[in-house]
């Protein structure tokens, strides 16, 4: 091997998500390919990797690779500016399913030379990757057994890129950097309370704790990550990489450490719509600078800046009587009709946008046609769609080739053009989905430009709004891991009921699922709780309360290996009043079911009572259900008596 | 010592008080009444540089809190030390168990500014001003002193072999804005340490440390005072006054409406902290007009709008720091006084040998030293002791290491290593001891040979531990 490709700086990005978080855009496009802010994603990585000093990279595609390759080729032919500094690779396998298959396929093809730099096709970042990586291999000197640095990028707590993604909780020694622990909580959790374990603390005299990064989804790795991946075939996503090393630092001889940038560096990561929202209008604000809307592209200055953060390409047409408010990107040979207003928006190139429309916070790509007197509020528009005339769109995502009827008022629906015929395919309609909307509808109030967002990712936090919860349904179409373990235990419950397995076995199947998803222990008392109520026979026969009591009487094992303390019963209790809320078969009957419960013992008469003090204060609407006011006031009396 | 004093400005709004009362509960049973503020560390008391502390800072006068017994004992031994500070004892009744929370309480009616207490056992040489400078700078309703010197060093000690470790604190301090924002101690906690979420949200750059020591110095605004005596409940002011004003730093106080609401009940409102932690100035309004913040990220108000705020002090590294409560403590600061005098007190030792005293030997070292009207006999071997007075020490002794309070007698020939002795305690003839604690007035007979045992009163004499 030639003496410099030694020197040369490695990375490796991994072109897929591994989600459906910006489903159904992501079904037909390459997620390298979604453009922010006019730029596709893979351009604005293989420009930051240039800038950052990488001399080669390797594209790890799963999904879509022929086009990722043709893009590359193109890129060659244009002569982009990454292309005088890097190479570039493009590996491609179909069955990886996971980032655990990706690192194990490298460590097989072994084209991995010494530390590398892994990051993800979402990563937007201005950093210096070269010099992080000289850090990392200051760090391996030092430590034996560092096997990663992770890279965060420190926030206020009330940014939006954190409270819209999974916070994380990071504790660390402070002399050493050396991560001790590392927890992502859901977004918006209502958890009070952190616990650290006092062993950390007492061996290590000063540990940090960060509660406010976010993940920049970029590691520095050393050539023994991979092998890991290999000898631990268990571990899938770079998070269970993380918590297993954490567990097993002994047995695997490895440690990981952490680094924060500096505070002029710009790093997120891309991971949900409302973090596209945010770090949109960052990139079009030049916080990423260098990176900018003309990355990507040869020629520069194709943009003329009009103030207010707004900017249009030399070829886009702007009619006299349109207004641009703030914060709006228009692509090249666009045009803008008579009286639009257009407010913190992306439009790309070719679109043709009528007379009198209105469109704010939404993101339209190329060649969409939007007709007259349409308003567009909070929405994502892809290639080639066409929005008819009067059309009113809020909340709404449009996949590639749809047709909008004029007339047509949406709110809050997932539109696909299916590929076997044209006619269009609705997802998500908003009949079925009118609790999770209507909470959306909400953020229109303020001028928050992250108000789209908000609506999408809600699905994500439903533990901590009951609100939002209709996306724990089993047919959900984002299925998190709560969604995942939720699904997992109704299975075994529902398995278990059938076939009269023995509880035992489904305690045991209960928990290493819990620990599969990394499920915190009230979540699961929570969870098993609502998995026995929502057992698919209960919607299926007629006598629901025997049902119940059938069920109860049988599980009873299950019940008491996981309610016992007064915490689990406030969990069973909360599970009880949540499932009552959302399954249909089960309305009005809560105060049987919490009767139930307290005859079998699960829970005592003063956690009843401290439930409802909770319900009372929190001005429950199972309250309304007369049923529970009897069981209460039974409840009361017989105390009063036994007294 | 005079020729060194730098002038020094008149502290005025600051008042302080030493706590000089402690039992030195930690320290081992010897046998016999020994007051823990008169321990001598190299040729002074223990309680000698707490004041001298306040003096170099320019203190004028001190409150000294100490017990009823020990009051005669400490005006005679600190009556020959150089001090200018003007001390006045106060006395708290040594048959009752009065915590410090108790003792502050009964000084409370004599505090008229904010208060600087200081614990009489500690030996330091960081400037106090940093730690005042520190509550000045912040407005802070109480300010508190780590040391962080790294784990204690290890040295063999006089007396049992003993495995016992000290409790730990876990303290949290946020790094940016110096804000100490969690106190308790390692021994309230199993096996988790639970932190309230909004901590770490809140603070940006929070260390969770276990190794500090707290030099239990505290200085605290007049109001804690107050606060102190009309709420009654503390009887600690490290185990309880100090984490419950740590931990109220979340808590916002009740508006006045709710507040309104109760009173109108006709119920009793009992005044929580907040109604104490009032500002009676222009402060908010100065806040609010500038352009000042303590924090970085967020969009807060300076001090995150707090009212109530602890902060912490940590010095240097290197800077010296402990408390005599412990015998190891006790015995490794004997250990280096003399290698760090000039830091803690501020000015060189002139005279090691006190002029009454007689010293006949010239194998004495240069630290080592000796205490009033104590007569050294030809021919002994002195090295790094610190002699107390009245003590006699014959011929053909060997001293290494050793502490002899006062009133000590050596007879002839005894060879005695890394040795405590106690007041008034005698050693006969021919004794070859290492490691030893000999307690008050106690009489170790002739050619006794041991090393790591007790020899005190209470005891039969001797207690042999594996």
């Amino acid at each position: 091997m030639d003496i410099n490709k030694e020197n040369v700086v490695q990375a490796v990005v991994i072109m897929d998500t591994f989600n459906n978080n910006f489903h159904p855009i992501s079904n037909n496009k390459p997620m390298g390919l979604l453009a922010v802010a006019g730029v596709h994603l893979i351009d604005f990585v293989l420009e930051s990797l240039a800038l950052g000093g990488v001399g080669e990279t390797i594209l790890f595609c799963c999904e879509s690779g022929v086009k990722i390759k043709e893009h590359i080729k193109n890129c060659l032919e244009r002569k982009s500016l990454w292309t005088l500094t890097m190479d570039v690779q493009v590996m491609m396998s179909d069955t990886c399913q996971t980032m655990g298959d990706v690192m194990r396929e490298l460590d097989a093809a072994a084209i991995i030379r010494g530390n590398f730099i892994l990051a993800n096709v979402n990563s937007i970042t201005n950093i210096n990757f070269a010099a992080l990586l000289d850090q990392h291999k200051q760090t391996c000197k030092k430590y034996k057994g560092a096997a990663m640095t992770l890279v965060y990028k420190k926030l206020s707590w009330e940014h939006p890129l954190i409270s819209s993604d999974k916070p994380i909780f990071l504790a660390a020694d402070a002399n050493t950097k050396k991560v001790l622990i590392h927890q992502k909580y859901r977004p918006k959790s209502a958890e009070k309370t952190i616990s650290i374990p006092l062993e950390i603390t007492l061996h290590h005299s000063e540990v940090k704790l960060h509660h406010n990064l976010i993940d920049a989804n970029i590691a520095l790795c050393s050539p023994t990550v991979p092998p890991l991946f290999s000898d631990n075939f268990d571990f899938q996503t770079r998070d269970d990489f993380i918590h297993g090393i954490l567990i097993n630092e002994e047995i695997l001889a490895s440690s990981l450490y952490y680094t924060l940038l500096k505070p002029n560096q710009y790093a997120a990561t891309i991971t949900n719509w409302k973090t596209y929202q945010t770090i949109c209008r960052d990139i079009m604000h030049m916080w990423v600078h260098p990176l900018s809307t003309e990355t990507g592209s040869f020629e520069q200055s194709n943009y003329i800046l009009l103030g207010n953060h707004n900017s249009r390409h030399k070829s886009a047409i702007l009619n006299r009587s349109s207004k641009m408010l703030e914060d709006v990107l228009i692509g090249a040979g666009t045009c803008i009709n008579d009286n639009t207003t257009l407010t913190k928006s992306v439009i790309g190139k070719k679109c043709v946008i009528g007379n009198h429309v209105t469109i704010e916070n939404s993101h339209i790509m190329n060649n969409v046609v939007i007709k007259d007197y349409c308003k567009i509020v909070n929405s994502f528009i892809d290639d080639n769609s066409v929005i008819g005339d009067n059309s009113t769109l809020e909340g709404v995502i449009l996949g590639a080739n749809v047709s909008v009827e004029a007339n047509s008022q949406l709110n809050g629906n997932v539109i696909e053009n299916s590929d076997h015929d044209t006619d269009k395919k609705l997802l998500k309609s908003t009949s079925e989905n009118s609790t999770e909307w209507e909470n959306e509808s909400s953020g229109y109030g303020d001028d928050e430009f992250i108000g789209f967002e908000k609506n999408w990712s809600d699905s994500e936090s439903y533990y901590s709004s009951a609100s939002s919860a209709e996306s724990s349904l089993p047919n959900s179409p984002v299925p998190d891991d709560t969604n995942i373990f939720l699904q997992e235990v109704v299975d075994s419950l529902a398995r278990g009921y059938d076939e009269k397995l023995k509880c035992d076995y489904l305690i045991l199947e209960i928990n290493s699922s819990r620990y599969a998803y990394n499920m915190q222990l009230h979540e699961v008392n929570f969870f098993v709780v609502k998995a026995l109520l929502s057992i698919p026979v209960l919607s299926e026969t007629n006598n629901v309360l025997g049902t119940v009591k059938d069920i109860l009487k049988y599980f009873r094992p299950v019940l008491a290996n996981y309610i016992k303390t007064k915490t689990s019963i406030m969990d069973c209790l909360k599970a009880v009043e949540d499932s009552c809320i959302k399954f249909a078969y089960l309305e009005d009957k809560c105060g049987q079911i919490v009767h139930l419960l307290y005859e079998a013992d699960v829970v005592d008469e003063d956690s009843l009572l401290e439930w409802y003090d909770d319900l009372m204060e929190s001005e429950s609407v199972i309250l309304k259900q007369p049923n529970l006011i009897k069981f209460f006031e039974w409840l009361q009396q017989a105390s009063e008596e036994s007294d | 010592m005079e020729s060194a004093k730098v002038k020094m400005h008149k502290i005025l709004e600051f008042q302080a008080v030493i706590l000089a009362a402690g039992r030195g509960s930690r320290l081992p049973d010897v046998g016999g009444y020994v007051s823990k503020c008169l321990l001598p560390i190299g040729p002074y008391p223990v309680l000698w540089y707490s004041l001298n502390m306040l003096e170099r800072i320019g203190f004028q006068e001190t409150m000294v809190v100490v017990l009823d017994e020990d009051k005669s004992n400490i005006l005679n031994a600190l009556e020959g030390y150089p001090l200018k500070i003007k001390y006045e004892l106060i006395v708290i009744p040594s048959d009752e168990d009065w915590g410090t929370a108790n003792s502050l309480k009964h000084i409370s009616s004599r505090v008229t500014t904010d208060l600087l207490v200081v614990s009489g056992d500690l030996i330091t040489s960081i400037n106090l001003n940093e730690v005042l400078n520190l509550h000045r700078k912040y407005d802070a309703a109480l300010t508190t002193l780590f040391f962080n010197n790294g784990p204690e060093e290890w040295i063999e000690l006089p007396g049992f072999k003993t495995k016992a470790k000290p409790d730990r604190d876990l303290v949290c301090i946020d790094k940016e804005t110096q804000r100490l924002v969690f106190l308790a101690s390692a021994s309230d906690f199993e096996d988790n340490v639970t932190l309230p979420r909004i901590l770490i949200k809140k603070f940006d750059s929070i260390s969770i440390f276990s190794r500090l020591m707290d030099a239990h110095v505290y200085v605290m605004k007049n109001w804690v005072v107050d606060y102190i005596v009309e709420s009654d409940k503390f009887t600690s002011v490290k185990g309880e006054l100090i984490p419950y004003i740590v931990k109220k730093q979340l808590s916002k106080p009740k508006n006045a409406l709710e507040k309104k609401g109760t009173s109108e009940k006709n119920i009793e409102v009992t005044k929580d902290i907040f109604d104490y932690a009032i500002e009676n100035g222009y402060e908010s309004r100065i806040r609010q007009m500038s352009a000042y913040n303590d924090h970085g990220f967020g969009g807060k108000g300076v001090y995150y709008n707090d009212t109530l705020r602890c902060y912490a002090h940590i010095p240097n590294k290197n800077i010296f720091g402990i408390r005599v409560n412990t015998l190891s403590s006790f015995y490794l600061c004997n250990n280096k006084i003399l290698s760090k005098w000039e830091e803690i007190t501020g000015s060189p030792l002139t005279e090691r040998f006190h002029p009454n005293s007689v010293v006949k030997t010239k194998q004495i070292d240069d630290s080592s030293t000796v205490g009033d009207k104590t007569v050294i006999s030809e021919k002994t071997s002195i090295k790094g002791c610190f002699i107390g007075a009245n003590c006699t020490v014959e011929n053909k002794v060997r001293l290494t290491n050793c502490v002899l309070m006062n009133n000590v007698t050596i007879k002839e020939s005894c060879v005695l290593q890394d040795c405590v002795v106690y007041t008034g305690a005698t050693i006969d003839t021919g004794c070859s001891m290492q490691f030893c604690l000999i307690g008050p007035h106690h009489v170790v007979p002739s050619l006794t040979t041991t090393n790591h045992q007790l020899h005190a009163e209470t005891t039969d004499n001797m207690i042999t531990l594996g």
